[in-house]
């Protein structure tokens, strides 16, 4: 067995990148030939999960009761709701401590109405067996990494921490953050990139045309959380790269 | 699973909805490959159909509870003269009974608490108790002969709405969606809608499996739009955050994957750039839906009082023909309350006053906006009620799934006619029986769907 994985896992196949040419995808739509590897996204509590991870709001406690991650009430609009909570599940009670930022595998599941940020991005609803995941791909999903209150809090915090941990200059912040989200270095095209985008949005901070203090504080720390929250959205994070 | 199956299951989702080959339906393959075209959420043009449609979009007013139809449509005369007396066993049939009832030692026959009047030029008999009903008697169709296997609310709304009494199956909205995709580039193909009655309140509780997508991509579950700020969720942007500010971080994101894009060839990452694009339409379309303020005063005349307040049936009856001028495929009103096992009086009466204008007032709006005749409007619940009484007489009336009644209208339906028919106490179908699956099979048909040819295999 050992032997079987060792060569499997050190094939010339099994280490080729995702990467494709048209060319390929025309010859090729259905990768019979093994000539990329298959690129797919991640399920629904990694891609919570990690942004909270990268962003290091992270709680990374183990085991322990249910937690609940805020969202609306979407309990009681379905329910019977005559009983008193919290015996029931029949209205939703945010909890309020760092509980609430652990690892997705301990969020509560109410089978009827599960967590619509998990189920959102295709978490079988555990009512019965699922042989396999969707990954879908839809606009929902878009609003729950741009608008979700923990995914908005995460990239707040991950541009916080590209200030606080990633040097003095902004160059040195950006490759920071950049390869706390993806993995790797920018290249130079997307270097070029975050520096005119910090640019723009500290323009537009500094200036007023936008509220930086609504949004994160000040017009600094509101132009990297716009930049936190543009890294966690990237395909490339939502992705198997 | 063998592990070629396995691989070829990893590919990506473009190239899989792109091959008829792996058992899709052809037709909803196609309708994808024109959705994926257009880079659409639930589809795009309407798709070739297995025969001409005579709908191209349904609102399904689902009445949550099992309304009673003994009181409102099936006019039972003979009820008159039994009234009190106990159900002869020669109707019953051992039929088994929940467990509400079954320990009753009586089940005294309650005749309909309201009068029946025949209506319209049609002369289709509806009770007192549904008055603008009754004035759009000629457009609505009433099949009395209805009848499901399910004796309870969970299997029974399951059933009726997935097709199974168990959980799993996809919802009649998301098999549309798949179907035939969307009409419009801005909104959902499938919508739904949730209000609260005061027949019972609280009503019984519905679940997130009624609009689910079962087996089908999550994509074509049905989106509820919530009488709150946030009208689809997740809709707003963070405080503090203006359009420009969103559209500045949307140009990044774009310009950042279309990098990636030109290393990876992955037509997927253009597939996520629209979603996101999307996004960005709805954040304006979805609440410019669920503004009423450009509705004139007459239409919330015509819907009634309710129709200004968000959250209400009549509210919901309004938005739903939003919905449907906008191109919704498929809008699903849940309703509840109608489980009226006590206080039958009161309660029944409170559901039908909410109800019955906004219903009356939706056909005659669609109508005068013609749009009824593409539009099939459904109204009904997973089963009917007994003929006998839950407690003393006249108090409440239980779960009856052997026969109950629904109404279809618009979209090809033949209006002023009244389909099958029950014996003397309104409790078994002597003529022209329509089960819960043939009514979504008759639904799927007036979309121009074979039931029997419109698979998915997984």
């Amino acid at each position: 067995m050992h032997h079987l994985l060792k060569t499997i896992l050190t094939s010339e196949t099994y280490c080729r990148s995702a990467a494709s040419t048209p060319e390929h995808l025309e010859k090729d739509p259905r990768n019979e030939l093994l000539a990329r590897s298959p690129r797919t996204r991640h399920p629904a509590e990694i891609i919570r999960d990690q942004a909270l991870a990268v962003s290091g709001l992270l709680n990374p406690a183990i085991g322990g009761p249910g937690v609940h991650p805020p969202q609306h009430d979407l309990w009681s609009e379905i329910s019977h709701f005559s009983y008193n909570p919290p015996f029931t599940a029949q209205i939703f009670l945010p909890g309020r401590d760092a509980s609430t930022l652990r690892r997705s595998v301990y969020t509560f599941w109410k089978r009827t109405s599960p967590p619509p940020v998990l189920s959102l991005f295709d978490a079988p609803t555990r009512e019965t067996c699922a042989v396999v995941r969707n990954a879908t791909d839809t606009p929902l999903q878009a609003l729950v990494v741009m608008n979700e209150p923990q995914f908005v809090a995460a990239g707040a915090a991950l541009g916080k921490r590209m200030i606080a941990e990633g040097g003095a200059s902004p160059t040195s912040r950006l490759t920071y953050g950049f390869r706390l989200v993806i993995g790797r270095d920018p290249e130079a095209k997307e270097m070029k990139l975050l520096e005119k985008s910090l640019a723009r949005h500290l323009e537009r901070f500094t200036t007023g045309e936008a509220d930086a203090q609504t949004l994160a504080g000040t017009p600094e720390q509101a132009a990297y959380a716009m930049l936190g929250s543009t890294l966690i959205n990237l395909d490339e994070f939502i992705n198997r790269p | 699973m063998n592990p070629i199956d396995t691989h070829l299951n990893a590919i990506s989702r473009r190239s899989f909805l792109g091959l008829t080959g792996l058992g899709i339906g052809a037709m909803a393959a196609r309708s994808r490959l024109a959705a994926d075209a257009k880079s659409l959420v639930g589809g795009g043009a309407p798709a070739p159909s297995h025969f001409a449609p005579s709908a191209q979009r349904v609102i399904y007013l689902f009445q949550s509870g099992g309304p009673s139809h003994i009181d409102l449509f099936d006019y039972k005369p003979h009820l008159e003269k039994v009234h009190g007396q106990d159900l002869p066993d020669s109707v019953r049939q051992g039929q088994r009974l929940t467990g509400m009832t079954s320990g009753q030692k009586n089940l005294p026959v309650c005749k309909s608490l309201a009068r029946f009047e025949q209506r319209g030029k049609s002369g289709q008999w509806i009770s007192d108790l549904l008055p603008y009903t009754s004035k759009v008697a000629d457009h609505i169709a009433v099949i009395r002969s209805m009848h499901t296997e399910a004796i309870n609310h969970d299997p029974g709304i399951t059933f009726i709405n997935t097709g199974s009494q168990f959980p799993g199956n996809p919802s009649m909205g998301s098999r549309v969606s798949y179907g035939l995709g969307s009409m419009n580039e801005n909104l959902h193909s499938y919508v739904v809608l949730v209000s609260q009655g005061t027949g019972k309140n609280p009503g019984q509780p519905i679940f997130s499996r009624l609009w689910g997508s079962g087996f089908l991509p999550s994509n074509h579950q049905g989106v509820q739009f919530r009488s709150s700020a946030d009208p689809v969720l997740y809709l707003n942007d963070p405080a503090g955050m203006n359009r420009s500010d969103r559209r500045a971080m949307l140009d990044d994101l774009s310009a950042f994957n279309h990098i990636r894009h030109n290393e990876m060839a992955d037509p997927e990452i253009l597939t996520r750039i629209s979603q996101y694009e999307m996004a960005f339409r709805m954040q304006t379309s979805a609440p410019e839906l669920s503004d009423l303020s450009d509705e004139p005063d007459w239409v919330f005349d015509l819907y009634g009082p309710e129709s200004r307040t968000s959250g209400t049936y009549a509210y919901n009856c309004l938005l739903a023909r939003r919905m449907a001028e906008r191109g919704v495929r498929f809008t699903q009103l849940f309703h509840r309350g109608w489980d009226n096992h006590d206080n039958l009086q009161t309660h029944l009466a409170n559901q039908c006053r909410e109800t019955d204008q906004p219903t009356a007032a939706l056909i005659t709006d669609l109508q005068q906006r013609g749009l009824l005749e593409d539009t099939l409007i459904i109204w009904g619940g997973e089963f009917g009620r007994t003929v006998y009484s839950q407690g003393k007489l006249g108090t409440g009336r239980d779960h009856h799934g052997r026969c109950f009644s629904t109404w279809v209208a618009g979209g090809g339906v033949k209006g002023g006619v009244s389909y099958g028919a029950t014996d003397d106490y309104s409790y078994n179908i002597v003529e022209n029986p329509i089960h819960i699956r043939d009514l979504n099979a008759t639904i799927l048909h007036c979309l121009g769907m074979d039931h029997n040819r419109f698979t998915f295999r997984f």
